[in-house]
């Protein structure tokens, strides 16, 4: 255990400089969405925070990967396991913490309270799925080859989330609008608690799983 | 005596290349040099030993436990540094040993600073500014930093200066003043391992060729140059890589007055001359011998 | 003590260590009860394999220069620089006997002899 905490701290500290351009560059959003009214805010915001999350993790698997840093650590006395579980934790925990920050300025600027934390909530569970998609491809192909799968995974979300407000305003009879709309306007809605505490149970659920497949797949993967 | 490490019929295929029934063993307290051209195995057998990579068959065992089974408690007990170095680089010299010693249980961070700071590391440095030669320090402070009982190096000297080479043989001299510690490293450079190698075991195109104290193999093996009038097969066929030229024809044998008393008998009085061998001279005719086949 | 390794020398390394541990102990330099370094430390010193030292050094032992207690270390042995003094004499001996056979061989008596010994001698003194 002392391992994986060990290399969680590492994933950050690798990408300590990049971790401060991330929080300015929200904050810098942040800014720009206020001057140009609520509407947008509400919407964009989430999706910066998204692309921060997305390359969050695709930089960690990029430095260790690059300088086949995973070798050296094949050569210590580190379980393939607490690599994987490091990876996943790292990730989670920095979802947490943006999600965390999203809130609070969310809460800040946008008086409409339940809808941000929706916002935000929606955010995490939808990070929470891809990376649960996105990561056993990163262990099993490595980074170089997993990266185009992975563009091609978050650009498909985005068109499904595009998609899906058809569906869901034919059957709440609610508005159109972008899908992450639609989401969130559910996930504020009377039952929003339920189905928060439902998505909550099913996201960790597929990201157990998900960790579950990694380590096999990284278990079998010859690093040379 | 006992063995830190023991391979038994080792095989493994690639596409091109195999070992091919390897089998050796290392006796514990000494320093064994691992010698072979380009591409004849050595990094392949060092990273079946690490267990880095998979094998078809065979058996290898470090401090008498079985090499892939008991991974990761041998690996607290080995030091190694690889041929080429694999550092975050953008992090500093100071970070990378207290990060990757750290995984050490019997890690001893005083000790790797004091390495580094003998070795001429700035622990302040980024990795990236630092020369080939710092990284395989550094990477050298981390497999010492926690005293291993075994280091294992795949050509730790190779594209260094004479200054720093020295600095890294005189380390694993160091290293084996505790009677409980042995080294195995390899290297192209064989001058490196004539110097101050106790065993040496001899590689080539994935078969081991011979393993024996160095001290031996110098003292058993001769060049021979003779006049191309002897020129016979039966003689030729008791040198091995024999070179033939304008002045005369050359190869080397293990059993010198055998091969003096064969001569004396086909070509009485015939010129000769009996040398000394260099373990690059035994290197080079082997592969040439093979070559031949 | 004093040990320097010549490339140039045609005679193994070990041989090199006996002659010069050897010519110390027959010297006085190295006095009965001595301790010898201890082997790997010597071959870290010198550079070179353990066990061409400890070749060297058990050459020395068996041929009575020195004497090693596991554990404590190589000493040079009491008898060792009389020994050592005593095959020297022999061979010394020998080779003068040697020589004056053959010169009686040559049919010189012994005055004859030893003009020929005090030549070599003020030879020697004149390099």
């Amino acid at each position: 255990m002392n391992d994986v905490m060990r290399i969680v701290v590492k994933d950050f500290q690798i990408q300590a400089k990049s971790i401060r351009n991330y929080v300015i560059a929200i904050l810098f959003f942040v800014l720009i969405f206020t001057a140009m009214g609520l509407g947008q805010n509400l919407m964009l915001l989430p999706l910066v925070a998204l692309f921060v999350m997305y390359r969050f993790i695709n930089y960690s698997m990029y430095e260790d990967e690059k300088n086949n840093t995973l070798r050296l650590l094949a050569a210590l006395p580190v379980r393939r396991d607490a690599i994987v579980f490091a990876r996943y934790l790292s990730c989670g925990i920095f979802a947490v913490a943006l999600c965390i920050m999203l809130g609070v300025i969310s809460a800040l600027v946008s008086p409409y309270e339940a809808g941000s934390t929706a916002a935000v909530l929606c955010v995490f569970f939808v990070y929470m799925i891809m990376m649960s998609v996105y990561m056993p491809i990163g262990f099993r192909l490595g980074y170089i080859k997993a990266v185009s799968i992975n563009r091609f995974i978050f650009l498909g979300v985005f068109i499904l989330l595009g998609a899906i407000p058809v569906l869901l305003g034919s059957k709440n009879g609610m508005q159109g609008g972008n899908a992450l709309e639609g989401f969130i306007e559910l996930l504020a809605g009377s039952d929003g608690l339920l189905i928060v505490a439902g998505f909550a149970l099913v996201t960790l659920l597929l990201y157990i799983i998900s960790m579950k497949i990694s380590v096999v797949f990284f278990r079998k993967r010859t690093l040379f | 005596m006992s063995m830190v490490i023991s391979i038994n019929g080792l095989y493994k295929r690639y596409d091109k290349f195999s070992l091919k029934d390897v089998s050796f063993q290392v006796p514990k307290g000494y320093i064994m040099g691992f010698i072979g051209r380009n591409g004849a195995g050595k990094s392949t057998v060092i990273k079946c030993i690490m267990d880095m990579i998979p094998f078809e068959s065979g058996t290898i065992e470090l401090f008498g436990l079985d090499n892939r089974r008991f991974a990761n408690e041998i690996k607290k007990r080995v030091g190694y540094v690889s041929e080429e170095q694999y550092f975050y680089e953008n992090m500093t010299a100071g970070w990378s040993l207290e990060f990757f010693g750290g995984f050490f249980p019997d890690w001893d961070n005083d000790f790797g600073s004091s390495l580094l700071k003998r070795f001429g590391i700035d622990p302040a440095k980024k990795v990236s500014e630092l020369s080939k030669g710092m990284k395989v320090k550094l990477a050298l402070a981390i497999a010492l930093g926690h005293r291993p009982e075994l280091l294992i190096l795949d050509e730790p000297t190779s594209g260094l200066d004479p200054v720093i080479r020295s600095e890294i043989l005189e380390l694993l001299a160091e290293t084996v003043q505790d009677e409980n510690c042995s080294v195995f490293f390899s290297s192209h450079i064989t001058s490196d391992i004539e110097k101050i190698a106790d065993y040496v075991t001899l590689i080539d195109d994935g078969r081991i060729i011979l393993s024996d104290e160095k001290d031996s193999i110098i003292s058993k093996w001769k060049m021979f140059k003779v006049e191309n009038s002897c020129c016979g097969e039966e003689l030729l066929g008791r040198l091995i890589g024999v070179k033939k030229g304008e002045f005369g024809f050359s190869g080397i044998t293990d059993k010198p007055e055998s091969f003096i008393k064969e001569l004396n008998r086909r070509y009485p009085g015939a010129r000769y001359k009996m040398e000394n061998i260099t373990l690059d001279d035994l290197l080079v005719r082997i592969a040439k011998e093979s070559e031949a086949v | 003590m004093f040990i320097a390794l010549s490339n140039n020398d045609p005679t193994p390394l070990y041989e090199q260590i006996k002659k010069q541990i050897t010519e110390q102990i027959i010297s006085g330099e190295l006095p009965p009860g001595f301790m010898l370094p201890s082997i790997r430390a010597l071959a870290k010193e010198l550079g070179i394999s353990v066990i061409t030292v400890k070749k060297a050094y058990e050459d020395l032992e068996a041929g009575g220069y020195i004497v090693t207690n596991h554990g404590k270390g190589s000493f040079v042995a009491q008898a060792g620089a009389e020994f050592a003094r005593e095959t020297r004499l022999k061979k010394i001996q020998q080779s003068y006997e040697s020589g004056i056979a053959l010169c009686r061989e040559l049919g010189m008596d012994n005055e004859e002899i030893m003009k020929i010994f005090s030549d070599i001698l003020d030879e020697f003194d004149r390099q």
